[in-house]
């Protein structure tokens, strides 16, 4: 967490970025992230439509406060997996004419990407293909609050 | 922070419930939905359940797919027959990626797995992922699917 705040600091040195947390997992690893930035920066967040609830598209259930024009943007997310969500909030957000638009996320999984053009910029982690529980993550909605990754059988 | 284990007291693990009393899914008429990111002029026949879902799964995302457009010759006989062929399920044509979808157990997908390899060897600029049962239980598992027994 320390490395990966350092270097988004270094990166943003100067530019107030905005970090854009994907609710609900996020919510550990952004706070965690926020608190390692040390430089001036703003928080805020958004929430998807997930596959198999009532909608057949995804779309925002909660949209940004803010605007993005012009704003340097990290996309914050706990795990990018096969990438159809980022690529979604990529495209989304793009379209509101960011200064720039790059993600972070906490842990990926590579090998089950779907998209290859994501502009992931920060990863702490690459996890094995295993179903984790606990900071933020859940299996219907249990077990975020877990203070610990937890393999999930 | 570390990495435990931790078993599934709960017993909501990936659970694969039949559509109706006394049905199972592979005897069930395939729902044929809209699709809206589906770019092929005919709609779509799928083989099982599992293509259908990922399908859906593609459509929700807006990632623009068709459905089996390209057989890939694997072998021929003397004579220039083809006696071997392989159609991935899905492609999509933004990621440029073939996405072929199996629902045979982890042990019975010698035979694929082998096809996929000789693919990569006769075209190696094709990329191509294959997806196992247990990603799609996975999937299963969080969005509540459901798949053939």
């Amino acid at each position: 967490m320390r490395e990966i705040g350092a270097e988004l600091a270094a990166d943003y040195d100067g530019r107030e970025p905005l970090l854009v947390g994907s609710l609900k997992s996020c919510i550990p690893f952004i706070c965690d992230l926020s608190r390692a930035v040390a430089i001036a920066h703003h928080l805020d967040f958004i929430e998807l439509t997930g596959y198999g609830e009532d909608d057949d598209r995804i779309r925002f259930l909660k949209d940004l406060d803010v605007e993005l024009e012009g704003r340097d943007v990290v996309l914050v997310d706990a795990v990018i997996d096969t990438g159809l969500t980022m690529h979604y909030l990529v495209r989304s957000l793009g379209l509101r004419n960011p200064a720039s638009l790059h993600i972070a996320s906490l842990f990926e999984r590579p090998y089950r990407r779907l998209v290859d053009d994501l502009p992931v910029r920060y990863v702490g982690f690459t996890i094995p293909d295993e179903f984790f529980v606990g900071y933020g993550f859940e299996l219907q909605e249990r077990y975020r609050n877990l203070p610990d990754l937890r393999l999930h059988f | 922070m570390q990495i435990g284990e931790m078993s599934d007291r709960h017993g909501h693990s990936g659970q694969l419930k039949p559509s109706g009393a006394g049905a199972t899914l592979a005897s069930v008429v395939p729902e044929t939905p809209v699709f809206q990111a589906y770019c092929g002029a005919e709609p779509p026949r799928f083989a099982n359940p599992a293509e259908l879902e990922y399908a859906k799964v593609l459509d929700f995302y807006g990632i623009p797919w068709l459905y089996e457009p390209t057989t890939f010759v694997l072998e021929r006989d003397e004579e220039g027959r083809v006696t071997e062929a392989f159609s991935p399920d899905f492609y999509l044509p933004d990621q440029d990626l073939y996405l072929e979808v199996t629902v045979m157990k982890q042990s019975l997908v010698t035979r694929k797995n082998r096809k996929l390899r000789k693919l990569r060897v006769l075209y190696p600029n094709v990329k191509i992922k294959l997806f196992y049962e247990r990603d799609f239980e996975r999937l299963a598992a969080r969005y509540g699917l459901r798949k053939a027994s």
